[in-house]
Formats: C-alpha cells, structure tokens, sequence
C-alpha cells in the first residue's frame, strides 16, 4: 500500500466502526506500522478527531426544553382529538336531523292524513274506461313486469288485473267478464307468462290434454316472441266471445 | 419499543433522542432560539407522519432526516439568513501537518456557519458518530462518493481553520501583552 492510498483510508476509517472492510483495514494497520510519516498523520488525524467530536457535542441543552417539547406534543394530541370529536358531532348531528326530519314528516302526515283526490281518481277511472289496454301496460311497466299483454283480447271486457300466485310464482292475471246475460257471466282468466317462469312448451302439450270440467284452458303463445305465453282459463263454449273480431262484429 | 403510532410512543422519542436531535440543530442553525424551534417542529412532524415510521431502530436517521427538512425549508424561505458561501469549496484544503488542540465549542460554531450546509451537514452529523457513511448518505439523498468528497474537503476546512484562529487569537494576545509592557 502507497502513502496516498493509506491517507485515504485514514480518511474512511472511524474507530470502533466497520466503515472499512477488515482486509483494508489489516493493509492499512501493516502500512502504519512500517511508514512513520503515516502513523504520525494517523495519530493527528485521531487526535483531531477527537477534539472535534467533543467540541461538536458540546452543546448546552436549555434549561426546561423537554418539558416544553412534552407539553407541544400533548397539545397537539388535544387538538387532534377535538377535531376528531368535532367531525363525529358533526356527521351524529347530521345523522340527528336527518332522522328528526323524516320523523316529523312521517308524524305530520299521521296527523295530517290526506284528502281523497276525487279529481284524479275521476280521471284515472275515466282513463281505464276509455283505454283499458293502456292501463294494463301502465300497470306492467310500474310493476317491472315484461310479458306483454295479450293483444287479441277485448279490453272493453276487462274487469280487473293484479299479480296472482301460480304455483308459488306471482304472474300477472287479466280477468275479462262478459255478460251473456245477467244471471252468469262469462269470465276469462288470462295468466301472462314467461319463458324464465314456466316450461311454456310442456304447457302447450299439457293443455290439450286437460279434461273440461266446469271450464276450458287454452294456451295461446306472443305472435312474433314464443317467450311469452298467455294461460286462458275460461267458462263459455268458446273463448272467441273474449277476441277482438267478437266486438267488431258487434258494433 | 411499542410504535402503535399514539403519542405516548413519539413521546418516547423525546425523551430518547431529543438532546441528540437539539445539539444537531443547534450546529446547522447556530442558533439556540432556531434550534428548540426546529426540534419543537421535528417532533411535532414526527407526530404528524408517526405511521411513516415503519422500523423503530431508524427512528433517530428519520428524526434527523425531518430536522434537516425543516432547516432548509426554513433557510429557503427566510431570506433574512445568509449563508456565507465559500468559494473553491471543490478543491481540497491542505491538511494541516499539526494536530488540534482542544477546540472552543463557540469557535468551531463560527467556523461551521463558514461552511456551505451540503458540507456543513455531513461532517456534523460524522462527528455525532452514531451515523454511518452510509446513513449520511441516505439522510441526505447523495451517492455515498459525495459524501466522503465533501466529508474530507469539510474536515480539512475545519482543521486549517480552527488551527488559523487559534494562531490568529495567540498573536493577538501576544501583541496586546507587548503593548501592555
């Protein structure tokens, strides 16, 4: 090892430190013992060190400053939990009114209860009257309800709709009524059915097969979409009194 | 050490480390009002980030490294400090051929505030001695080659100075003495 290569180890190196690797630090060591000049350079670069390194620490520590640091960081740990708190209160409160609202509303309207709108019933029956088909799709599209309605039947017929269980499934049924005379009416129940509900093809072979007691069941399948079926159980000869030509063949 | 990330544990940081962290701060700044300023903010930092700190055996190199943050940003922003700068701080003192006697604190301060801070920096934090070569590094974000170049240049600036003083105030005193006579 050359002088200059060993001053710069002398630089790196740090007693009680691992900041030169052993083999360097053996090269240097054997270095120091065999060049005076060195060693001695070594010795002031120690010593330097030394005074330095006391000099650098030597910094008088204020009288109180951890207690002052205590006291900002617990101040600091206050703060933090009062927004914390403050942002609870704020969505409690918000929570508060909003279920204070909604109570008062509901209160108010059982106080409060409203008017019958004749008006608006008046209009709606009159509605239904003068286009009943319009009034099942209505019903159908507010009930998220798919199939179709059959477009074959008399809707001046129609005497009332709602959703009825059909071997535990709710369906939507048509009842059309007509008056052959006054003492027994005929009556049509059309079942609006799907292909995601029932085995509509097995329904069309089934029914042919039903004996006719007291009533008739026909299936009828959607013109142009065989999703969709119509379950007609019926009283009468025929159903054909329920279809449209029946109608216009009367007027 | 329990670092489940309340102030009980940054607390234990004070009582740990705050005498380190206030010596460094007093020998960036030289000042001792700075100096309890900028350790109030590396703890109050310290506080904020308290879930950064994932290893607690590096929590002195992370105090440091959010001191050293706030000095400069400070420095940055007022611009009533100045820092002397030096000029051909690149080339190398020469090393003085005599060891230094023991070293007044308040003068080796003045020498410090010479000194550019990426100079001033690493040999502070050299002679603090539980930081590494590679710690510096690390704190200051530079190869660890930069490091030793301005480790030894600061060094040898501190030597050449420090012996020029003491030489400067014994030659004072020795006139004085004449003129006394």
């Amino acid at each position: 090892m050359d002088c200059r290569t060993a001053q710069i180890l002398m630089e790196l190196f740090r007693p009680g430190t691992a900041e030169l690797e052993p083999s360097e630090a053996e090269a240097l060591d054997r270095h120091l013992a065999d060049c005076p000049a060195c060693a001695q350079n070594a010795g002031h670069e120690r010593q330097s060190d030394d005074q330095l390194k006391t000099a650098m620490r030597n910094v008088s520590i204020p009288a109180g400053l951890p207690g002052r640091l205590s006291a900002r960081l617990d101040a600091m740990q206050v703060a933090e939990k009062r927004r914390r708190l403050r942002r609870i209160a704020g969505s409690l409160a918000a929570a508060a009114a909003v279920l204070l609202a909604v109570f008062l509303g509901m209160d108010w309207q059982r106080k409060h209860p409203p008017a019958v709108d004749l008006d608006d019933l008046r209009s709606c029956f009159n509605a239904e009257v003068a286009n009943p088909s319009e009034g099942v799709q209505k019903w159908l599209q507010e009930n998220k309800l798919r199939t179709p309605p059959p477009e074959d039947f008399e809707y001046h017929f129609l005497a009332h709709y709602y959703l009825a269980d059909l071997q535990g499934k709710r369906v939507p049924l048509l009842l059309f009524v007509r008056a052959k005379d006054a003492s027994s009416p005929d009556q049509a129940r059309v079942y609006l059915l799907s292909a995601e509900q029932f085995d509509l093809n097995a329904l069309a072979l089934n029914s042919q097969d039903v004996e006719s007691v007291g009533c008739k069941v026909e299936v009828l399948f959607h013109p142009t979409d065989r999703r969709y079926a119509y379950l007609v159980v019926y009283t009468g000869d025929s159903l054909e009194p329920f279809l449209k030509s029946v109608r216009q063949a009367e007027i | 050490m329990g670092f489940a990330g309340n102030s009980w544990s940054v607390q234990r940081l004070v009582d740990e480390h705050y005498v380190s962290l206030y010596r460094y701060a007093y020998r960036l700044s030289g000042s001792v009002a700075d100096a309890e300023d900028l350790t109030q903010e590396a703890f109050c930092q310290a506080q904020e980030k308290r879930h950064q700190l994932r290893d607690p055996a590096r929590a002195k190199n992370w105090l440091f490294s959010i001191l050293r943050n706030a000095y400069l940003h400070r420095v940055r922003s007022d611009k009533l400090h100045h820092l002397t700068l030096l000029e051909n701080m690149e080339e190398m003192p020469e090393l003085p051929s005599q060891p230094l006697p023991a070293v007044d604190p308040e003068r080796l301060q003045q020498v410090l505030k010479e000194l550019p801070e990426v100079f001033r920096t690493p040999v502070i934090l050299y002679y603090f001695d539980e930081f590494s070569y590679r710690d510096i590094a690390e704190q200051m974000d530079l190869p660890l080659g930069t490091v030793m170049s301005r480790l030894a240049r600061a060094k040898a600036y501190l030597r050449s100075r420090l012996l020029q003083l003491e030489a400067e105030i014994a030659a004072d005193g020795q006139r004085r003495a004449t003129n006394g006579l």
